[in-house]
């Protein structure tokens, strides 16, 4: 029997999941947790083979650190990153702190128990790219990597010439693009496009 | 104020040394060929104002710029040191930096000078040189720069703000979600059931039986209660899955965001109980007050070495307590303690 942890801070959820897994009669759930920063310090104390691991959860540590904290001294342990949220930046975060596989709820393809069956046997599962949405006018996938770039610090809070710094460009080039995404958007101002793409998670702020 | 309104200052100051030196050596060196009018004219041309004071303390030379500021503040002529320093003691100022002594002034025209003072030695002899130099352009420059700094920072914590929100709408939505699902498992079983019933299908009645006890299971066992009693459920199971015991002395108040803000509280503290102090146990003391809730947590684990500096879950909690204007103090010695002033 694979030993599981489930780290997933919704109730239902974590039961779902737990009866999924369960069903099999491959899988026993060792415990679950509802705080990603706890899950290595879990894995630390116990014999854990599995990760189910929800990105947003309690607590101010996000699941994709944790899972790299975890695999970073426990790479051996499987992680199947779920998530609800269509955030740009998850996939590649993922890939890079070492998750196995990825899915995202309500939208993939593929079952839950098929993923985590075939990361289990050494397969990574991952989207082909985060699912689009539609910001104003203009879907998600018509943004480049700067605009997003841009967007996130604008999400964070930094002002033109803070972001022009931290991007090491000038102040009318961050002006350009923002000008751009307005236009592509029809968003008339930023704080319309700021509430749009907080309220689609297309990307969220990281405490 | 910007740096490069402090470097006026010293070439100033020099730039009138300098002069001063110069008029003295060329009075010792061509006495009689340039008279005391035309040192006063020089003088009255600098853009500061400027007394000199002799080893007594009377007033050997000023500028019209200093005569005018003077009469104004004092309403009669400056004649010797202890007058202007009379006058400075009673203006209101602030120091420019803690390190320093320099200090900006304000008349009560509005007018914001900055005050040197120097002692020169001319020929074996000293003299006060006092100089009051206008920053007013620039101390209002600093003030629009303060305010603008503010609104950034106002602007950040409504974003944070609306993120957090956001956040927490998208859980909300998902437990919708879960619910609507649930819903229409519930529908999808009472039709087949009724249909089994009328075709006495056994193996059907068997599975929407089935179906409907699950989803009767799911709303019986409080899923869907979205508060703090879940809340606070799951943080005392994570606790224990760890092998912390957490002991709470005292009720927990009955208003739900102050409950909230203090699970977030036990959540931040069993964080790092766990990850920094290998505790076992976390004591938690509650106090109701006349006014006010206060809020203790402490543990069992390693003291801490150093200071704690807050980052992360703490700088959140600090974060999220401001925005509720509750405090929130961190003490680090003799051990790790929490502590939190909830107004009521």
């Amino acid at each position: 029997m694979i030993k599981t942890l489930i780290v997933e801070d919704q109730r239902i959820t974590r039961d779902y999941i737990r009866e999924l897994l369960e069903e099999t009669g491959r899988y026993t759930v060792v415990d679950c947790l509802s705080d990603a920063s706890l899950a290595f310090p879990k894995c630390e104390k116990d014999e854990i083979e599995l990760v189910v691991m929800d990105v947003y959860t309690s607590g101010s540590k996000d699941g994709i650190d944790a899972t790299e904290e975890i695999k970073a001294k426990h790479p051996n342990i499987k992680v199947v990153i779920v998530t609800s949220m269509v955030e740009c930046g998850y996939l590649d975060r993922a890939k890079k702190a070492g998750a196995d596989s990825f899915w995202y709820k309500n939208i993939s393809k593929e079952n839950l128990m098929g993923v985590i069956d075939q990361t289990m046997n050494g397969k990574s599962i991952y989207p082909e790219k985060t699912p689009s949405v539609m910001i104003g006018e203009a879907s998600s996938e018509d943004f480049t990597k700067t605009e997003i770039k841009i967007l996130r610090l604008i999400i964070e809070g930094l002002e033109y010439d803070e972001i022009a710094e931290r991007l090491n460009c000038s102040l009318n080039t961050v002006k350009t693009h923002i000008t751009h995404i307005l236009a592509k958007t029809g968003h008339s101002n930023r704080t319309r496009l700021v509430i749009d793409i907080m309220n689609k998670n297309f990307i969220i702020a990281k405490n | 104020m910007s740096s490069h309104g402090y470097l006026i200052l010293p070439i100033i100051i020099l730039a009138v040394f300098v002069f001063v030196m110069v008029i003295v050596h060329v009075l010792v060196i061509e006495r009689g060929r340039i008279g005391k009018h035309s040192i006063r004219e020089a003088i009255n041309n600098l853009p500061v104002a400027v007394a000199f004071f002799n080893e007594n303390g009377l007033v050997k030379l000023t500028n019209n710029i200093m005569n005018e500021m003077f009469r104004e503040y004092a309403s009669k002529d400056l004649e010797n040191y202890d007058q202007l320093k009379r006058a400075i003691e009673t203006l209101e100022y602030r120091t420019l930096d803690k390190d320093s002594n320099d200090r900006v002034y304000l008349l009560p025209n509005g007018v914001y000078f900055r005050y040197v003072e120097n002692v020169i030695d001319i020929d074996g002899r000293n003299y006060i040189e006092a100089i009051f130099y206008d920053v007013t352009e620039l101390h209002n420059q600093e003030r629009e720069l303060e305010i603008q700094s503010e609104e950034i920072m106002k602007n950040r914590e409504s974003l944070k703000e609306l993120s957090d929100n956001l956040l927490e709408l998208m859980k909300e939505k998902e437990i919708l979600e879960a619910k609507t699902n649930l819903h229409n498992q519930m529908g999808s079983a009472l039709i087949s059931s009724r249909q089994a019933l009328v075709n006495d299908d056994e193996s059907s009645i068997d599975e929407s039986l089935s179906i409907i006890n699950k989803v009767i299971s799911s709303l019986g066992n409080g899923e869907f209660k979205k508060d703090f009693d879940v809340e606070f459920d799951d943080l005392i199971h994570d606790a224990a899955s760890l092998g912390i015991a957490i002991n709470i002395s005292g009720e927990l108040p009955d208003v739900h965001d102050i409950k909230s803000f203090i699970v977030l509280a036990l959540r931040t503290s069993l964080t790092n109980a766990v990850q920094h102090g290998n505790a076992t146990r976390m004591d938690v003391t509650i106090t109701n007050e006349d006014d006010h809730y206060f809020v203790s947590i402490t543990n069992n684990g390693t003291k801490p070495v150093e200071e704690v500096v807050p980052h992360g879950g703490l700088k959140n909690l600090i974060r999220q307590g401001d925005r509720r204007g509750y405090k929130v103090k961190i003490s680090s010695s003799p051990s790790f303690l929490l502590e939190l002033i909830i107004k009521k």
